[in-house]
Order: C-alpha cells, then sequence, then structure tokens
C-alpha cells in the first residue's frame, strides 16, 4: 500500500462525520431500491462519502445487492459496483493507461475485508516512483506562453516514446505516433487554450506494450 | 444455531404465502429465500461490521431471521414477493449495521486508535487532517465527490454506480483529482 495514500487516507478519516445528516432508514431503502429522486440521491451520496458510519452502511448495501443477486431476480442495479466491459479495461491498457489510474485499477481489483484499501504501491502510485519512468521537463505548471514543444528526459533502454494530451476534464485531445526522440512539437491542431493542460509520456522498452513505463500525469496552467 | 429461535420463530410466524393458498412450491421456494437472504446479511454484516462482529456473527444471522420473518408476517398480502424480500433485507441490514457499528465504535473509541501519541502528536495529525479537507472541499465537484469516495474507500465501480458516470471519467476524476489533492497539500507543506 502507498504510504502516502495510507496517510492521507487516515487524515480523511478523522474528519468528524456529519451527523446531523445521517441518513434514515428510507432515505437508505430509497437509494437502495433506486426510487430515490435524482437530487435526494445526490445529497444522500455526497453525505456517504463524507461520513465513516454511512459509508459502512452503503458498502454493506452494496454487497447484499451483488449477493442478493445470484438468487433472486428481482434486485435493482441501484448501489453495486458498475460491471466494467472488456472495452473500459482494455482500451486504456494499449496506451500503458495513466499511471495513477493503473494503480487504482490494480489496487482496488484485490479482496478486501469492509472498504476498499489505498492502493498499492505498485511503482506507479500517483505521486510516481523511483523507478526508471520518463521524467518531463516542459511544459508544466503556471505558463505565460503557450508552450511550442514538449520535453522529457530519455529513459535507459526505450526506444521509443508516446505523448498524450488532455484538457482539463481528461479527455484526450491529441495522441502522438511512437517517437524516438524526447521532444516533440506541440501539435498545430491544439491550439492556445486558457486554463490546465494535461500531458503524459509513455516510454517503451521492450517488443510489446506491456513493457512500458508512463510518466506522472503533468500540467500547465496557461494564463496569458 | 440449533436451538434456534430461527426455527421456533419460522413455526410460529406464518409465511403470507401460507395464508394465500400458494402451492407449497412456491412457499418453500419463499422461505428458502428468507433464508439466503438471512445469511446473506450476517454475512454483509460480518464482513462490514468489524473484526468484533463477526464472532457473534450466528446470533446475528438468527436475529436477522427472526426480524425477516417478523417484517413478512406483518405484511397481509405481498404481490412480489422477491422485491419485497429485498426491501425488508435492506432495512434489516440498515439496522444491523448501524447497531453493530456504534456498538464497535464505542468499544474501541477514537482515541484509543490514536494511543500513544503526545498531545503535540495529536494536533499536529488534527491540524493535517483539517489541511486534507480543505485541500479536498476546494477541489472542482466532480473531483471533489470523486476523490472522497476514493479516501472512504470506494472503488472505481462504485464510483461509477454513484454518479451514473462512464469508467475512464470515474477513473480520470479519481487520478487527476488525487493529483491536484497532492498538489495542494504540497503547498501547504504537506507532502506524503
Amino acid at each position: 500500500m502507498a504510504e502516502d495514500e495510507r496517510t492521507l487516507r487516515s487524515l480523511y478519516a478523522l474528519r468528524p462525520d456529519p451527523a446531523a445528516d445521517h441518513l434514515g432508514e428510507d432515505d437508505w431503502l430509497a437509494l437502495a431500491s433506486g426510487a430515490a429522486a435524482s437530487s435526494a440521491r445526490e445529497r444522500a451520496l455526497d453525505h456517504v462519502v463524507r461520513c465513516g458510519q454511512c459509508a459502512h452502511v452503503y458498502r454493506g448495501l452494496s454487497e447484499l445487492e451483488e449477493g442478493a443477486r445470484a438468487f433472486d431476480k428481482g434486485v435493482p442495479q441501484a448501489v453495486g459496483p458498475a460491471p466494467l466491459s472488456a472495452l473500459q479495461t482494455t482500451r486504456w491498457g494499449w496506451w500503458g493507461g495513466l499511471a495513477a489510474a493503473a494503480a487504482l485499477v490494480w489496487a482496488i481489483a484485490q479482496p478486501r475485508p469492509a472498504l476498499a484499501p489505498a492502493p498499492e504501491a505498485t511503482g506507479s502510485d500517483l505521486r510516481g516512483s523511483q523507478e526508471a519512468r520518463p521524467a518531463l521537463v516542459e511544459p508544466m505548471g503556471p505558463v505565460a506562453r503557450w508552450p511550442e514543444r514538449l520535453r522529457w528526459e530519455p529513459v535507459a533502454h526505450a526506444h521509443a516514446y508516446r505523448v498524450r494530451i488532455l484538457d482539463g476534464e481528461g479527455d484526450e485531445l491529441w495522441a502522438s505516433p511512437a517517437i524516438a526522440e524526447t521532444s516533440i512539437a506541440w501539435p498545430a491542431q491544439i491550439a492556445p487554450r486558457p486554463g490546465r493542460t494535461y500531458w503524459q509520456v509513455t516510454a517503451y522498452l521492450g517488443a510489446s506494450d506491456a513493457d512500458s513505463v508512463p510518466s506522472v500525469l503533468a500540467s500547465f496552467d496557461y494564463q496569458p | 444455531m440449533a436451538s434456534t429461535p430461527f426455527k421456533e420463530a419460522s413455526r410460529s410466524v406464518s409465511s403470507p404465502h401460507a395464508d394465500s393458498g400458494s402451492p407449497p412450491g412456491r412457499e418453500t421456494r419463499f422461505e428458502g429465500m428468507v433464508r439466503q437472504y438471512g445469511r446473506l446479511i450476517s454475512s454483509v454484516v460480518a464482513r462490514v461490521g468489524g473484526q468484533a462482529t463477526s464472532l457473534f456473527r450466528e446470533d446475528i444471522e438468527q436475529q436477522v431471521l427472526i426480524e425477516l420473518w417478523r417484517q413478512v408476517d406483518r405484511e397481509q398480502k405481498i404481490d412480489h414477493p422477491s422485491s419485497y424480500l429485498y426491501r425488508a433485507a435492506v432495512r434489516e441490514t440498515v439496522r444491523v449495521l448501524k447497531r453493530e457499528l456504534s456498538r464497535e465504535a464505542s468499544a474501541s473509541g477514537a482515541e484509543e486508535m490514536r494511543g500513544g501519541e503526545s498531545p503535540f502528536q495529536s494536533l499536529a495529525v488534527k491540524e493535517q487532517a483539517e489541511q486534507v479537507e480543505a485541500c479536498v472541499a476546494a477541489l472542482p465537484t466532480d473531483r471533489q465527490r470523486a476523490v472522497r469516495a476514493h479516501l472512504a474507500g470506494f472503488d472505481v465501480r462504485e464510483v461509477m454506480r454513484m454518479h451514473g458516470w462512464p469508467y475512464q471519467k470515474a477513473r480520470n476524476l479519481i487520478a487527476r483529482g488525487m493529483a491536484e489533492l497532492r498538489a495542494a497539500l504540497h503547498d501547504r507543506g504537506i507532502h506524503g
């Protein structure tokens, strides 16, 4: 388990529960049966992720829903985990995935006693590990000029790199072909836009996509 | 499990289907489903309710079964036994979990969990927790929801279901939100 993940979750758990807004039995029933109005559902869920006790109850109902589906066809799809399609699990896998997301997906797939444990540090946690991964050079942080190139440090034994650029909501704007260089001109089709833009470089070390190392997800904030 | 309040209860509490003259096979399936829900609820409570709860799993199962039958008995006519039972199971799960979680919380005590710390350490931890909360609260709405769910222990599939987000959106919001949270904490001098 990544130490900083554990620390963050411990610190988050120390905040006082918002006892005044605890969900009542009818609220739970509406939520678990899919009958809650969307605003009520939103309010309930905003409480659940702030309240340790209600988070446990939600987890219990989620497990109840999943378990009951095995013998009761009338169980609604309301709080149990959403199924993942093959597409969802492989599309980003081709890219090597976001370093953070890969760690999350791996970690959450592990068996857990009650609440999901913090993601394991598998060499690709959100802050990045000390493994050889692309170290991004520029652009980073606040920038007053729209970048002309993206640069990163070479990775030993890497024979190719791919670059992805994402907008502030994580939608992919552009992806490069595999290149051998450690910089690439800013793609002309992405016009300057104020605000935060993310980018990531994946280094390819072997013949297969599995032998790839993604950088941390970097961002720059363009304020002209 | 043998002496069993459940056996007594299930003898004394008649199934609504028995009263309505349902075929014996259907009544058996209904009762079987009640038993399955009883086992499932006690299993869920044992997993979610903590270590101490698992020690009382059989007792909890007995209580759950009795309560489920009581709920069934209160209902005069059940049009959709399956969904009715599920709702009864939800109610019972909430009741038992709340009871067990309260019991566990009062038994362990929040202070005990941080035993051995000096007052200064406790204060530092409290201040750090406040910083974490402040940084989380400053995130944009969807990222904040994703990060809070992640920090509360929910996985991507659960976050997808909670908010009706597609997989990539849920995953991206968690990853970017956590990265932003770390950066904000870093700016405040808190390092992981």
